[in-house]
């Protein structure tokens, strides 16, 4: 079903504002966790690691999820679709990739976390390993989400293809197909647009 | 994150997979092999559990060769 431009151009804004809040949180804790993995000073390293839980658990997984399921409602809502075009589906399995890894971290960095509050010897807070792997891996795979969501590159998937195909012939002649682009139910009777006799 | 701008028409002849799609792919199926090869080569100790206490002893062991250089404690309060 797609979505009338004003509910649209909405959605996008959210959609723009998750995404991109996302980015910036994993830069944010990127910078965080590099600090864990360089700086010698205790107090620093463990001030480090209690942001990098604040920030994963109240902004890159909420984040995350709001930009998995505003991104599906802008593909499902518009004429892009999910599986029509590769740059869409590229972007969507990419970003899923990207929230599994990072459900998958977010405990640990959170467990962290909580070691490096509580931990009462500076060793316990020195055996924590930084995540920069998967930080730094991150941040690119987002970046590269961005950059096919900016230049969407053309090419059809063999399914938008036939779609495409399929809408074609159905709307190089019949009548039907035109009267379908009319308002229905509640739409038409807002607008008085009346049956045909 | 589609914008609601007109999809291109893209003709009538079927259409094969683009080179950057072909690109990304391989690059993923790299990056989850080395992510699979580093889970049987560390014995599953890829991911959470590579954060955990096994990797705690290998940073405490590296540590304790930079003895000098090492960490400064400061108290808090």
């Amino acid at each position: 079903m797609l979505m009338p431009p004003r509910l649209r151009k909405f959605a996008l804004a959210v959609h723009l504002t998750c995404s991109v809040g996302w980015l910036g949180a994993v830069l944010a804790y990127l910078v965080l966790d590099i600090s864990a993995a360089t700086n010698r000073d205790l107090v620093t390293v463990r001030g480090a690691w209690i942001a990098m839980g604040l920030v994963v658990s109240r902004a890159i997984v909420p984040l995350a999820v709001a930009s998995l399921l505003t991104g599906l409602v802008m593909a499902l809502g518009t004429k892009w679709g999910l599986l029509r075009h590769w740059w869409v589906l590229i972007s969507f399995v990419l970003t899923v990739l990207a929230f599994l890894v990072l459900l998958s971290e977010a405990g640990v960095v959170v467990r962290n976390a909580t070691v490096a509050a509580d931990a009462a010897s500076s060793a316990e807070v020195r055996a924590l390993t930084p995540t920069l792997l998967h930080s730094g891996g991150g941040l690119l795979v987002l970046v590269l989400i961005q950059v096919l969501n900016v230049y969407k590159p053309q090419g059809l998937t063999p399914y938008g293809w036939r779609r495409q195909q399929a809408e074609r012939r159905a709307g190089s002649g019949n009548r039907s197909g035109a009267e379908d682009q009319r308002p229905r139910g509640i739409w038409r009777a807002l607008s008085g647009t009346r049956r045909r006799p | 994150m589609s914008d609601g701008t007109e999809p291109p028409d893209e003709g009538e002849a079927p259409p094969g997979m683009p080179w950057w799609v072909k690109v990304i792919g391989i690059a993923v199926l790299a990056i989850l092999l080395l992510a699979l090869a580093i889970t049987l080569i560390g014995g599953g100790r890829h991911g959470p559990g590579l954060h955990g206490s096994s990797a705690a002893e290998w940073r405490l062991s590296s540590a304790g060769a930079d003895q000098e250089g090492g960490w400064r404690e400061v108290s808090v309060g």
